[in-house]
């Protein structure tokens, strides 16, 4: 319920920001900075790469608030993914130069902590016993995907297994959670 | 060209993993643009998957001076030293809150708000508001209608401050009719108010919400701004 009245208020936040109110923008800004920047350094792993895709996510959101309502999800999930795709961008072009391995420990290291987190009771409760009913192999490649931002590729490096595997991994992972979620 | 079902759901659900790459992420880009059905799919995995980051731990927040960059590129503000809530409004709000001035000065002395202290412009997508003056000292709401339509037989607008953090709380019904409305606020509300920057308005069953939250659409937000 705590969690069902803060996804109202930052629904009507947003609504806010999407008629064009510069200070409830600012707020919604202030209360989110801190959790978007942590979800893009964990895609790029500089800081100030990270604190430029954060400054695009806002832009984009800004912009995009209009288009925000509740079928895309939490306002803050909605948030943060337009964060995860700006910091996405922004790695695509920067790792077409393939520098990712210079910071590999780093990534390994950064990913959160899964097993806690499948543990808390929280509103993600249905997709976290769907990723748990996952091969171990199938889970760890969309977690590292998802928060670190890998390619395939990169993952097939970071896991030290065939691209194909990788990919099939990652593929029937999704189509498996699909079916768990729909079920 | 249209998708198969069985590609829509690969694509959708690698398209918001981050996986799907290069050409076929700037392809698949044009058919969410193109597709309802296919922007369903990508909501149904952002919205999903969306969730897991709620696992990720809040770092520190940034510096002012990034925030400064946002209002740069968005509003071609210089970062301002002396930044007040007027510039946040710009001009047309500067207009409504001399209407509000108006309001208030043109009340009969007797039933003048002492001191008020804050005030806040509530807007819909249009061009209706609604003008606020909150008196701290005899916790006095005085609440005017600008241009807002009554609401429909059956229905009433609920005023309601909306914490980031907690459960909206109600200030009561409002109506336009009335030149000039009092709230009599409780010592909660007043401290709620008081802590608390945004207001809505939303429309309910006649009487207000039973059930103590917004549940029908928010038509006008608004930010309380000391004056």
């Amino acid at each position: 319920m705590a969690g069902q009245s803060r996804d109202d208020n930052e629904a009507i936040w947003i609504s806010a920001v999407a008629r064009g109110d510069r200070f409830a923008f600012q707020q919604l800004y202030n209360q989110t900075c801190g959790r978007m920047m942590a979800v893009c350094l964990r895609i790029l792993g500089d800081r100030e790469q990270a604190e430029d895709a954060v400054q695009e996510a806002f832009i984009r959101i800004w912009h995009g608030a209009r288009d925000y309502h509740g079928d895309r999800g939490a306002p803050l999930a909605w948030m943060l993914t337009i964060g995860r795709y700006a910091a996405i961008d922004m790695c695509r072009a920067r790792r077409s130069h393939s520098d990712i391995d210079e910071h590999a420990d780093d990534l390994i290291a950064s990913l959160p902590d899964m097993d806690d987190w499948l543990a808390a009771e929280h509103e993600a409760k249905a997709l976290a016993l769907c990723l748990e009913q996952l091969d171990g192999h199938q889970r760890e490649s969309i977690a590292m995907a998802f928060y670190q931002g890998l390619s395939h590729e990169q993952l097939a490096r970071q896991l030290g297994h065939p691209l194909g595997t990788v990919k099939s991994w990652v593929r029937r992972g999704l189509g498996a959670l699909k079916r768990c979620l729909g079920s | 060209m249209k998708l198969r079902e069985e590609v829509v759901e690969k694509l959708a659900a690698e398209y918001v993993l981050g996986t799907l790459r290069g050409p076929a992420r700037y392809r698949f880009q044009h058919h969410m643009r193109e597709s309802a059905r296919v922007r369903q799919e990508v909501w149904f995995w952002e919205a999903q998957l969306g969730l897991m980051l709620s696992a990720v731990p809040s770092g520190e927040p940034l510096p002012a001076r990034h925030w400064q960059r946002i209002e740069q590129r968005l509003w071609g503000t210089t970062p301002a030293r002396a930044a007040g809530w007027w510039q946040w409004w710009g001009t047309a709000a500067t207009v409504m809150s001399l209407l509000l001035a108006f309001v208030l000065w043109w009340t009969p002395p007797q039933e003048r708000v002492p001191a008020p202290v804050f005030a806040a412009i509530l807007q819909d997508d249009g061009s209706q508001y609604w003008s606020l003056a909150l008196a701290a000292d005899s916790r006095q709401l005085r609440i005017t209608s600008l241009q807002a339509k009554a609401a429909d037989a059956g229905l009433d607008y609920e005023l309601w401050i909306v914490p980031a953090d907690s459960a909206p709380l109600s200030l009561g019904t409002i109506r336009p009719a009335q030149s000039v409305q009092t709230l009599q606020l409780t010592a909660e509300q007043m401290s709620a108010l008081q802590s608390q920057l945004l207001l809505a308005v939303s429309l309910e069953p006649a009487g207000g919400s039973a059930v103590g939250v917004p549940t029908g659409p928010v038509l006008y937000t608004g930010v309380l701004v000391p004056i």
